[in-house]
């Protein structure tokens, strides 16, 4: 299909993307222009496998305990599932540089039929039989052979049917079964996940088969890359713009220089945040040459913890705004271009979550999931996407009725190409303002809730822990500002940073904003 | 964890009795076992004269059951304005809804027209048979009476009643009602008040406080000024139950309407609150203050346990939430002390505060312990770990309770040894329950026995049986095959290509 | 207004009315099982200390928690349209109703009432002077300012202006909403007392909330500049500041009326760190107490009440859009 459409490009002399690009680089950029375009090129190449292994290899190891394998097996599971990724990424990178990319043949559509099993398989085998029923009646009965000549109503009235059957089996079953009071209406086996029926038969390392799904994903590295090559102009534009803004270059080193605290914390902080005493001689000093900033009730010192909170305030505020502006963009996007009943089912829910109030409802969650730090990232995404998604979603809006959309639609491309290739990258900038302010937002949240003591509070501190425990600890009352106010004011740098950096990034991503050059 | 004591050691069966395994219950350690329950049950419905033995008893069940270890009580340590003196020292502190002596007795060297308390949160319910938390039990001490209190040892004392008498087989009690005593509205209470109040705790709806208590009266009558109350079993507890937690309620006011009328809630509706205690109630604005006033027409001085009418003119419970807050507001005059004692740094900031006075030296009702959840095991290991006898019992050995005191409480604590502590209640308190002695070598020596031993050397026991786990991954091995992975890729690769283009 | 377009408002402003409700339904449903598979047991908070398990079971019965829970579901609905939200578990056996509306409520609205108001007159007029003088001294000057606090932790700046203002400079009140224990003499010394109390939260609250406002009316009247009207209001040759009042301004209001719609839940949310900070009994104060202490039913009836002052202001914003914007036709 892809072939098709750069064929037709070709043939009526229109210029292709690449072609775009070689023409728009210039030999007279200034050198820091070109410094930020490949220092973010290799960052972006550098992460993005990174975050894939980590993300690969924790997965990994929540299902094997789901599959309740040693540590040993395990281990040379997901090794060799990782060598084989390798290799199937250096065989692409080969055939890419080699000759035509290897997505535009048949191979592309086998990869992603592969991932939808897989995603299913892992559905099947370690969450819950009812929820991949669902999944796997989303993906292969959404428009069955036999129904392909039903009228559209019909389909979604079959549709309809088994979808609510499902859903309302599983609530219902959910709900009852949750121990509270009730009878059971279900066999247990349907809330169950397969590897729970299989272990008692030692089968259950059958449920690592799901983990091939990372073999096909390793594939899609290299298509990542390339569209980071392809945006190349973009970035360096946005960066010219960028760089005029005063404001967005002392956002960029207040953040700049917070990361590197983040990142060289072992190195810059005297103690470990954990390294505690047993003396009471030890706790609560008041700042000395040995504590900078003294020490807390369990004799560690607060210089470091807080040295360590950036961490912890950094990855909190990164990952929660990067999920949430993902769902909101994804929920948008599928309004906004599908329109009709998704587009009010979605924005419905969208209105539903934007009508409760936060905090509350953010201390509910945590009660319910447990305190752990990954729940606070969790919490504060599904909370914070209903921004993003009224947004993308007018975006599209006015996308989809653009002449260009409506050309490609017009000679037979997929929804998901149009999707992909036109939308996604207009609405790009947008995109990114979002997860810039989505920081700002999800950092406040974080502090307000470790703050109240809804979250690990004994684990790695947050800034917000540290102040938690500085009110616990009365430094407040006791005068000891050298306790809640650094973290404070560090709490206040950081969202500032952001907040410029957005400032800024808005008045280069909206044009309107933008001062007329004379 | 943490519990709080009542004075009189009735927990035992909360904690430690297999009807109060339910998930909302007082027995989170699941201990199960007939012989404590059959224990439990004996010591409750002993007679005067077998308590002390079967209080020892349940003591030494514990000790060689252990569901939980006892590790101290904290002190009372109460921040209080400087000004005041002479409250009342008693076990549990100084402003338990047990200590009506300190309302009495407290006077300041400045200014004795108002005392100002600061609670974290408003009092939930006005109505005296419904309270739901301490700090509404206090309001309602202040305004009510009950017939019988407690002396600085957690003996029964008269108060409302001058005297009381329990039969030898301890299923009936008399309470002598004192004369002279009067309702807030001028009005004498008399027997048939007590008595109205007795069965008005013993007709109401089942959330009642004490209400299964109250079930067990069979009968009552009134003879000249004497209360006679007749039940249909021994009750060890009956006389502290009926007398201490029960409040003498009017008959000319309750007459008219349930136990659960809004109008005993209503702040607006003063005679409501009528009763016969030392402050009757003024006004209440919800969740901002509570303000009552003294009752001139007391019967405090006629007792000789008391002798006077309280010093302070009124008592106001103001609302102010935050720690910080309160120890400002108490530092800047606007309230003299706090409903719960300070703890933590907090210590520390009111021995720094020149208008503050700290309160050391006394227990409070907060009874801390480490407990067990006797029904978890480590999946292949059934019957070891927490829910071994032998661990628990090692565990029991190796805690230094002056430690946990020093670092957990900076010094303001009280080691407790058995469950029923000599410090709270030196009656009923046996020796024989006190637990395992702190020793580490034979907590050491316990675990060798049992065979907990330390296989890998890293300084944790594991669970017997339990053999050297594998070593750990080897990084240059994961090199290698990554390298290898590499070299396959790009051999196999060159092939395919090669293939294709040729 | 053509016939053809008011057949389509019409028809635009019925299905919003079916959304409406439709949406509603779906908040009371999520309401109510969000709490039944909470974790804690609403039991646990009704047992004081020292009370025996009958008694405990006995309180379950008089709430009705011994029901199934579809029972409990539909029990719920029936009483929800009997205008009965149950019973405070923690205000014991007090009505949500009361608990909710008796005077928590007012304490609420008029805090977040009065920070709303100021932070949005000096949001605008801020805004648009700043979007006026682009790029001068005052621009940058007040877009950083209201960028910090933005940026402010609520819950700090709270407890940092109760220390410092409350207590060591004693200018504001320490806690409530009055002063305790003195009988007003006329209602203006009431409402002076009541407003010195409200100082503090109401300076915490209003810069909170200036700074998101103030970004987006400076974006929108610069948005509104450089569109066509104003530069043919321009080369018409009229004055600056009557493009500015006459035009600029009254366009660029429109996107503050979504932002108020957005904003109104947080009008009867209150802010529940800055209530608790200065122990103002409003709303936001009960939602925490009752987070901490379990208690479902005044959390549903909070609940309830704000989703349904959301979607009635998301609607009203939204018809009101149709009659202030001319250029969105259905």
């Amino acid at each position: 299909m892809n072939k098709k459409i750069e064929n037709t490009k070709q043939e009526q002399g229109m210029p292709t993307t690449s072609e775009i690009n070689e023409e728009s680089i210039d030999s007279s950029k200034p050198l820091h222009v070109r410094i930020v375009f490949f220092g973010v090129i290799f960052l972006l190449v550098l992460t993005t496998p990174l975050l894939l292994d980590v993300f690969f290899s924790s997965f990994g190891m929540w299902i094997i305990n789901i599959a309740g394998l040693d540590f040993y097996l395990s281990l040379i599971i997901v090794t060799s599932i990782r060598v084989l990724g390798v290799v199937l990424l250096i065989m692409i990178i080969w055939g890419g540089f080699l000759g035509a990319p290897v997505y535009y043949r048949r191979f592309g559509s086998i990869l992603t039929k592969f991932l939808l099993i897989c995603i299913g398989l892992i559905l099947l085998f370690c969450i819950n039989l009812a929820f991949s029923l669902i999944y796997f009646f989303l993906i292969f009965l959404w428009t069955p052979k036999p129904f392909i000549h039903w009228p559209k109503k019909k389909l979604i009235i079959y549709r309809g049917v088994i979808l609510g059957t499902l859903l309302i089996g599983i609530i219902v079953e959910s709900i009852v079964s949750s121990g509270i009071i009730g009878s059971i209406l279900f066999p247990p086996t349907l809330t169950n996940s397969l590897s729970n029926l299989l272990r008692p038969y030692g089968l259950a390392p059958i449920c690592l088969i799901g983990l091939i799904i990372f073999i096909p994903i390793y594939a899609l590295l290299p298509r990542i890359w390339r569209s980071f090559w392809n945006a190349r102009s973009r970035i360096e534009n946005f960066w010219i713009e960028y760089s005029r803004d005063f404001m967005g270059i002392v956002g960029l080193i207040l953040i700049g220089s917070i990361v590197i605290l983040a990142v060289f914390a072992p190195w810059i902080a005297p103690y470990h945040w954990s390294q505690g005493s047993l003396n009471l001689e030890d706790l609560y000093q008041p700042p000395s040459p040995l504590h900078i900033l003294g020490t807390n009730a369990r004799g560690e010192d607060i210089f470091s913890r807080i040295i360590y909170g950036s961490q912890i305030s950094l990855i909190v505020g990164f990952t929660a705004s990067i999920i949430a502006v993902t769902l909101g963009t994804l929920v948008g996007l599928i309004a906004g271009y599908f329109g009709g009943i998704m587009d009010s089912v979605l924005m419905r829910v969208t209105d539903v979550f934007l009508s409760l109030p936060t905090l509350p409802l953010m201390l509910i969650f945590l009660q319910l999931f447990g305190q752990g730090l990954h729940n606070v990232i969790i919490v504060i995404a599904i909370l914070g996407w209903t921004g993003t998604a009224r947004m993308v979603r007018s975006e599209t809006l006015s996308l989809r009725e653009r002449p260009l959309t409506e050309a490609a639609h017009a000679i037979g491309a997929k929804d998901s190409y149009i999707i992909v290739k036109h939308i996604l990258p207009n609405t790009l900038p947008l995109i990114l303002a979002n997860v810039i302010l989505g920081v700002v937002n999800a950092i406040l949240a974080e502090a307000g809730i470790t703050f109240l003591g809804f979250g690990d509070i004994h684990g790695q501190p947050s800034w917000g822990i540290v102040l938690h425990w500085a009110t616990r600890g009365a430094a407040l009352v006791s005068g000891a500002w050298w306790w809640f106010i650094p973290p404070g004011v560090l709490i206040l740098v950081t969202t500032l940073g952001f907040a410029f950096t957005s400032h800024a990034a808005d008045k280069v991503v909206n044009p309107r904003l933008r001062r007329r050059r004379k | 964890m943490s519990h709080g004591y009542s004075p009189f050691p009735d927990h035992p069966y909360d904690r430690m009795h297999s009807d109060n395994i339910v998930y909302y219950g007082g027995n989170p350690y699941v201990l199960n076992n007939a012989t404590v329950d059959a224990l439990i049950e004996d010591y409750l419905s002993a007679s005067p004269a077998e308590l002390a033995e079967a209080a020892r008893l349940v003591q030494v069940a514990a000790k060689y059951n252990i569901p939980y270890i006892p590790l101290f009580l904290s002190d009372d340590t109460h921040a209080i304005r400087s000004e005041w003196t002479n409250y009342t020292i008693k076990p549990g502190g100084i402003f338990t809804t047990f200590n009506p002596q300190t309302v009495v007795f407290m006077t300041s060297s400045v200014d004795n027209s108002l005392f100002v308390m600061a609670y974290s949160s408003d009092i939930g319910e006005m109505n005296p048979l419904f309270w739901r938390s301490e700090r509404s039990h206090w309001y309602n001490m202040l305004v009510y009476d009950t017939l019988l209190s407690f002396d600085n040892e957690s003996n029964l004392i008269p108060w409302l009643a001058e005297d009381y008498a329990i039969s030898a087989d301890g299923t009936q009690i008399n309470f002598t009602l004192r004369t002279g005593a009067q309702w807030h509205d001028g009005l004498p209470v008399r027997p048939e008040d007590v008595e109205f109040s007795i069965n008005y705790y013993k007709n109401g709806p089942s959330d009642v406080n004490d209400w299964p208590t109250f079930q067990h009266i069979t009968s009552t009558s009134v003879d000249g000024q004497v209360i006679t109350i007749n039940m249909d079993q021994t009750m060890a507890f009956a006389p502290h139950i009926f007398g201490t937690q029960m409040y003498v309620l009017p008959e000319h006011v309750r007459d008219d309407a349930p136990q659960n009328d809004a109008r005993w809630d209503d702040p607006t509706n003063g005679t409501a609150h009528t009763g016969s205690g030392p402050y009757e109630f003024d006004s209440r604005d919800p969740d901002e203050f509570t303000l009552v006033t003294k009752f001139a027409n007391w019967w405090g001085p006629t007792n000789p346990y008391v002798g006077q009418l309280p010093n302070i003119d009124a008592f106001r419970i103001d609302v102010v939430i935050g720690q910080d807050a309160r120890i400002l507001a108490m530092r800047a005059g606007d309230a003299d002390s706090e409903r719960y004692e300070v703890f933590g740094a907090y210590v520390n900031v009111v021995l720094n505060a020149p208008e503050l006075t700290l309160v050391t030296g006394l227990a409070s009702q907060w009874d801390y312990v480490l407990g067990f959840h006797l029904n978890v095991t480590e999946p292949g290991f059934p019957g070891l770990g927490i829910s071994d006898f032998r661990v628990r019992k090692a565990m029991s050995h190796a805690i230094d309770r002056a430690q946990l005191v020093n670092i957990g409480r900076l010094g303001h604590g009280r080691e407790t040894h058995s469950i029923i502590p000599e410090t709270f209640y030196a009656s009923l308190y046996h020796p024989d329950g006190d637990f395992w002695e702190h020793n580490t070598t034979i907590a050491n020596n316990i675990l060798d026995a049992a065979g907990y031993l330390d296989v890998d050397g890293d300084g944790v026991r594991e669970y017997p049986g339990v053999v050297l786990p594998p070593p750990p991954p080897n990084l240059i091995l994961i090199g290698i095959a990554g390298a290898v992975a590499l070299i396959i890729g790009i051999v196999i690769s060159y092939f395919i290509f090669r293939m294709r283009k040729g | 207004m053509s016939e053809k377009k008011a057949v389509g408002t019409r028809q635009y402003i019925a299905t919003r009315i079916v959304q409406t409700i439709v949406v509603w339904f779906g908040i009371i449903t999520l309401n109510f099982f969000i709490f039944r598979i909470m974790p804690g047991d609403p039991r646990g908070t009704l047992i004081a200390e020292h009370m025996p398990p009958e008694v405990v079971q006995a309180i379950a019965l008089r709430f009705g928690l011994d029901q199934p829970i579809a029972i409990q579901f539909v029990l719920y609905i029936v009483n929800l349209f009997r205008g009965d939200l149950g019973e405070s578990f923690s205000h014991y056996g007090q009505p949500v109703i009361e608990t909710i509306f008796a005077f928590r409520f007012w304490n609420t609205v008029i805090l977040m009432g009065t920070s709303i108001l100021i932070a949005l007159i000096v949001a605008i007029i801020m805004g648009v002077i700043a979007a006026s003088r682009r790029d001068k001294v005052i621009d940058v000057g007040s877009t950083t300012v209201f960028l910090v606090t933005y940026s402010m932790p609520v819950f700090w700046l709270g407890l940092m202006i109760l220390y410092y203002f409350g207590f060591i400079l004693r200018v504001i009140p320490l806690a409530g909403t009055i002063t305790r224990g003195i009988v007003h003499v006329n209602i203006f010394h009431y409402i002076a007392d009541y407003l010195w109390h409200m100082t503090g939260p109401l300076v915490v609250l209003t810069l909170s909330f200036i700074g998101g406002f103030y970004l987006i009316m400076r974006d929108s009247v610069l948005d509104v500049f450089t569109q066509d009207y104003i530069l043919a209001a321009r080369a018409k040759g009229l004055k600056e500041r009557a493009i500015l009042y006459g035009h600029a301004m009254r366009n660029a209001m429109l996107p503050m009326v979504s932002v108020i719609a957005v904003n109104m839940p947080f009008l009867i949310s209150g802010a529940t760190i800055t209530e608790t900070v200065f122990s103002w009994s409003g709303l936001g104060l009960l939602t925490y107490n009752s987070d901490v202490a379990n208690d479902w039913p005044v959390l549903q009836g909070i609940f309830l009440f704000l989703a349904t002052v959301a979607v009635l202001s998301n609607f009203v914003a939204d018809i009101l859009y149709l009659y202030l914007d001319p250029r969105i036709r259905y």
